[in-house]
């Protein structure tokens, strides 16, 4: 059994503050998809080796399955269902994974997302291995990662150009 | 607004006074594989889909009047709470109606069928409910039950009202589905088109059953699911093959009238366009394979 | 909440639950049975497939409460990795885990299956797994694995008789 102590935490999620009261054991994945209702980030492996639970924590990716909620105390919280434009239409690099059939299943989905545009900050024109490398701890067991790659490349095309101001930037979305 | 409380009734007596009790409404509950993703997300917001915030949930799927499935007054009478497998492998379903042991066959998983029920498919009245149209392509009554009163009986084309909307009364359930036996069995088909095998929401559902006097149809039912706020029956084609001798030919043209009786939407699985090219194409084959079926 | 006993793999175990909560989240965050994994968490991959009262179900679908006093046998009840179930041996000697992610849930189908029909035919087989997704294999060293347990389980029965 659990002990009964809980405690009351603040996360601001995609913009969004919440006053939650969590166990002190509760991981921020299952607080955002089982009290948030934000279940696009995916609970995997459980064990930080898959990459479906990744999400950004003031800004850097994290794995939520391996991180306790009440370490979010006060944090900045990104998940997939807040990268979109402000009037809904997708993310530059999420129009690129659907041109590019980057999605089967979709769980690895909202993870390779994340992770690609954390790249993309970082480095605004990677090679072909640095993207492979950026998305390694990201298991993709349908596609083979070519599609994901490949939208990445074309994402960071996109991105690069001076028009491309309307891709909003992962981390300016989080503050 | 939350689930607080989970009561399972010893019968249809307790189950019945629990939800005509006064206070917290009752969330009628039995295979769930419809409502527990809904209760996920009622834990956020506090509502169902219909907008109710019930507070107890009341688990009729160990109701034992509630399973099973016997011949009783010249009629099928299957328990509301009898799961799609029960259903799907149960001989005299198979025999007597089989359109809808392939109906319930068609439903989800091996998984989800070994919980889903039939009230359960009926009660959501959702538009792609397989069953729908293979029970009402077999002329099939539902029995509801509430504590006042004695049980009424309403044939299930009038069972639908709208869009995910039931003829069910405050505190009444759906307790038994009714299948007349008489003329059984009669040759049918049931037909489901979905983007995979298992685990499909229909993109077009559609059963049918035809009596055929010679090579003459005396008789003939259709039923649409998932091309309509509700499962409906294609009378309009029904009634045109009445007295017609059925051909290829036949089938087409009357099938051509499907049209009258749908009004599909576009939706994640399919555009209103294809639905009803699909609904059309479909009922032109049932109906060609089972006077087929009939005639042999 | 209410407090419940399953028993998990012949072992009582006892809990306190939201009425809610499903029984996938109860096995895995409460009582610490991480074998059953939670895909989807809606029925539509199988991933978190459990034998109740020997019955195969989705747990994602099933509450908690429904399994007071019930038993629960996940991949761990069928077997051991030193006394493995015979549909497990299969798997491992076919190649049919890759990920590992449906394994587990995957053999619980098909040992359901095999329980109702022991002598399937491949499309059986396949009509039995249909509610269990694998995005790693093909399905068909799996496939393979259960049409070759299902033989292997069908001529002990024979050799005992």
């Amino acid at each position: 059994m659990l002990t009964s102590c809980t405690n009351a935490i603040i996360l601001t999620v995609n913009g969004d503050e919440h006053m939650l009261v969590v166990e002190p054991n509760e991981l921020l994945i299952n607080v955002l998809r089982n009290e948030l209702g934000l279940t696009g980030s995916k609970y995997g492996c459980g064990t930080g080796q898959c990459g479906a639970c990744t999400v950004l924590i003031d800004g850097e990716p994290a794995l939520a399955c391996v991180t306790l909620a009440v370490a979010c105390d006060g944090k900045e919280i990104v998940t997939i269902e807040g990268i979109a434009r402000p009037d809904g239409g997708l993310h530059p690099i999420q129009e690129e994974f659907l041109g590019e059939n980057a999605v089967q299943c979709g769980f690895c989905t909202p993870g390779m997302i994340l992770m690609a545009g954390d790249l993309l900050k970082r480095n605004p024109h990677p090679t072909e291995p640095e993207i492979r490398h950026h998305i390694k701890g990201n298991i993709c067991r349908c596609t083979g990662y070519n599609g994901i790659v490949r939208a990445i490349q074309h994402a960071a095309a996109r991105m690069a150009e001076p028009a491309a101001a309307d891709g909003p930037d992962l981390v300016k979305e989080a503050r | 607004m939350k689930l607080e409380s989970y009561v399972r009734p010893a019968g249809l007596e307790e189950a019945l006074a629990v939800l005509a009790a006064p206070g917290p409404k009752a969330l009628v509950f039995a295979g769930g594989t419809d409502l527990v993703p809904m209760m996920r997300k009622m834990r956020m917001n506090g509502t169902l889909l219909n907008g109710d915030s019930p507070r107890v949930i009341l688990d009729l799927s160990k109701l034992d009047e509630l399973c099973g499935i016997r011949k009783a007054g010249g009629m099928l009478e299957i328990g509301a709470a009898t799961t799609m497998g029960v259903i799907a492998a149960d001989p005299s379903v198979k025999k007597l109606v089989p359109v809808l042991a392939a109906a319930a066959a068609s439903v989800g998983s091996p998984l989800v069928r070994n919980r889903a029920t039939l009230g359960g498919n009926l009660v959501t009245a959702s538009p792609s409910a397989d069953t729908a149209p293979a029970l009402l392509a077999a002329g099939a009554v539902v029995r509801l039950a509430g504590a006042e009163g004695g049980p009424r009986e309403l044939p299930l084309s009038e069972f639908f009202v709208a869009y995910r909307k039931t003829a069910l009364q405050p505190g009444e359930i759906v307790t038994h589905v009714l299948v007349p036996l008489a003329g059984r069995p009669v040759a049918g088909r049931f037909e489901k088109v979905g983007l995979r095998n298992a685990d499909a929401i229909s993109v077009v559902c559609a059963a049918c059953e035809i009596e055929l006097e010679g090579s003459t149809c005396r008789a003939a039912r259709i039923g649409l699911g998932a091309v309509a706020a509700v499962p409906v029956r294609a009378l309009a084609v029904e009634a045109a093959l009445l007295g017609r001798e059925i051909t290829a030919d036949v089938a087409a043209e009357c099938a051509r009238l499907v049209h009258e009786h749908i009004s599909p939407i576009d939706d994640v699985r399919a555009s209103a366009q294809y639905r009803g090219w699909v609904a059309e194409a479909v009922v032109a084959r049932m109906i060609t394979d089972t006077a087929r079926e009939a005639g042999a | 909440m209410q407090d419940i006993e399953i028993k998990v793999n012949g072992r009582p175990m006892r809990t306190t639950v939201a009425v809610d909560e499903t029984l996938v989240d109860v096995l895995r965050q409460r009582l610490g049975v991480v074998e059953v994994k939670n895909g989807c968490g809606q029925g539509d991959c199988g991933a978190c497939t459990v034998l109740l009262d020997g019955e195969a179900v989705n747990s994602c679908l099933t509450l908690a409460v429904q399994a007071d006093g019930r038993q629960v046998t996940t991949t761990r009840g069928l077997g051991t990795a030193e006394d493995p179930h015979p549909l497990q041996t299969a798997f491992i000697e076919h190649g049919a885990v890759q990920c590992g992610f449906c394994s587990s849930g995957m053999i619980l189908s098909a040992a359901s299956l095999l329980q109702q029909n022991a002598a399937p035919t491949r499309d059986e087989i396949r009509e039995g797994i249909s509610g269990n997704l694998c995005r790693c294999t093909g399905y068909t060293k799996i496939v393979d694995a259960i049409d070759e347990a299902a033989k292997a389980g069908s001529s002990e029965e024979r050799s005992a008789r």
